[in-house]
């Protein structure tokens, strides 16, 4: 599988999961854009996709606020001729109990979350039409379907992410845009490693330990490739093997 | 060469995915066994695959017969000392079209599910032992579109035995992680291959097969190759954390 050639721009790029994205991705010879409210975080990332001899730029960009989205994306198109692969990584956590959970705490996880998808999937569909072709990939999570233990806000904002995946994918699908969600599980990163045991493994991973960032990144480098061009819409669960779904 | 030092069976091998599933195999470094009741188109196939450079025998296998399961394990073992890959590729609607349920014949309902959902559980059978001490292995089988939505040109017993795979998947996967085996389905959404083509369009009249595309967000059926990388990833080790899903290819007209 290769990426080679390709334009990827991957949100929250600069730490956890967005910068094994990052990195597995150019592994793969993508020609990477590190998007991040962390600009200085992101610069770090570049130049060490720089230094794999890939080209790549960072660029400050706050998920919730439309006009930094489509500032970075008219500084990266001055860079790049084309985007290829859009990944939606960008998201936030603020746990609290159902009952105690602030509306302002709700607010800015749905903000970044779910709406930081939508403007980034709207913005990003305009030049993927234009060349008829393109890949974007939303960062969903097991919670999505299966929920959260106080964590409402954040399982709401990842359900919420598979029904716009969803409803994007059948928009864009006649401008050979696919869109396709992952849905990991438990993943250790900087994020998750101080967490409760509870927390981390509320039920049996079947493959008996938790994901690595690596792991989501290697899904996303298969949806974000040639190899799957007839897939659209889906979630892509990768957790080990925690709480199966049916259908 | 990704799959460089491992084994794979492919059942249904001979011909169509399950041969485009076993030549992808093997030119990516994997010695392949492919597996087929059809003894007719299987030695030419070995030849294409030996002709590209891969490393492939044949066997004579019926997958709803456990001595056949059994033997074709043996000979994987006998010629290449392991077993990492077997994709449950065997199976079929078996000539029937979509007849009313009220009218299908007993015995066809038998014939199907012991050829799609009794031929998946005793190759898995057959293959496990050998997968637990090895403490890896990968497991891909074929679930379908119609398990999904319904069967648009095969019959109910198609249908269910394909749903049952999904499930049988599910189960197969809690019990097989901690041997560090992963099992997966894919459900291919209508896909040309030489017989469901010919199906396509010999059951389908032009406006049904439009009415049916325009419920297709790609606007097209899949190719072969299309579902061939699909299986190819969930065989590699990108796919190391991936296990008990069924992998919707079917160009975004339906997922879970």
């Amino acid at each position: 599988m290769t990426l080679s050639g390709k334009t990827c721009v991957i949100t929250g790029g600069a730490s956890g999961l967005g910068k094994a994205i990052c990195r597995v991705f150019a592994e793969k010879g993508a020609d990477v854009v590190v998007a991040d409210v962390d600009l200085a975080g992101a610069t770090g990332v570049a130049r060490h996709i720089e230094s794999m001899g890939r080209r790549s730029l960072a660029v400050r960009m706050d998920v919730s606020r439309r006009p930094e989205i489509e500032e970075a994306l008219s500084s990266v198109l001055k860079s790049f001729p084309r985007i290829d692969v859009w990944v939606n990584n960008a998201g936030v956590g603020s746990r609290a109990m159902l009952d105690e959970m602030t509306e302002e705490q709700w607010d800015r996880v749905l903000s970044v979350n779910l709406k930081g998808t939508f403007l980034c999937t709207s913005i990003i569909a305009k030049v993927m039409k234009q060349q008829r072709s393109g890949r974007i990939i939303n960062m969903s999570s097991r919670a999505g379907k299966g929920g959260s233990y106080g964590h409402i806000n954040y399982a709401s904002s990842k359900a919420g992410i598979i029904g716009l995946t969803k409803s994007a994918a059948r928009e864009l699908g006649k401008y050979n845009i696919t869109v396709n969600a992952l849905l990991p599980g438990f993943i250790e990163t900087e994020l998750t490693r101080n967490l409760s045991d509870g927390i981390k493994t509320p039920e049996q991973i079947v493959l008996t330990r938790p994901g690595t960032p690596e792991d989501v990144a290697y899904a996303a480098a298969f949806l974000a490739s040639d190899e799957a061009s007839w897939i659209t819409g889906i979630g892509l669960e990768v957790t080990g093997g925690t709480g199966m779904f049916a259908g | 060469m990704q799959f460089a030092g491992k084994a794979a069976i492919v059942t249904g091998g001979a011909k169509g995915l399950g041969k485009s599933f076993a030549a992808a195999l093997a030119g990516r470094g994997c010695a392949v066994l492919i597996a087929d009741v059809d003894g007719s188109e299987l030695a030419k196939t070995r030849q294409e695959i030996v002709a590209a450079g891969g490393t492939c025998m044949c066997g004579k296998v019926d997958v709803t017969r456990s001595a056949d399961t059994a033997a074709m394990v043996e000979q994987v073992l006998a010629a290449y000392g392991r077993l990492d890959i077997l994709i449950n590729n065997a199976g079929g609607s078996m000539g029937v079209p979509k007849v009313p349920v009220d009218e299908i014949l007993e015995e066809d309902w038998d014939r199907v599910v012991n050829l799609n959902l009794k031929g998946t559980f005793l190759c898995t059978k057959a293959a496990v032992p050998v997968m637990k001490k090895q403490k890896s292995g990968k497991i891909v089988n074929l679930s379908s579109i119609t398990a999904r939505i319904g069967g648009e040109l095969t019959p109910v017993q198609y249908v269910c035995s394909k749903g049952a795979i999904s499930t049988l998947t599910r189960h197969v996967a809690q019990e097989l992680g901690p041997f560090g085996i992963n099992v997966n389905a894919i459900a291919p959404g209508i896909t040309l291959t030489q017989r469901l083509e010919g199906m396509w369009t010999q059951r389908k009249t032009e406006e049904e097969r439009n009415t049916y595309l325009a419920r297709i967000p790609l606007g097209r059926l899949g190719t072969v190759d299309e579902i061939t990388k699909a299986v190819v990833f969930l065989c590699s080790s990108d796919a190391d954390y991936i296990t008990g899903i069924t992998l919707d290819v079917n160009g975004g007209m339906f997922s879970v």
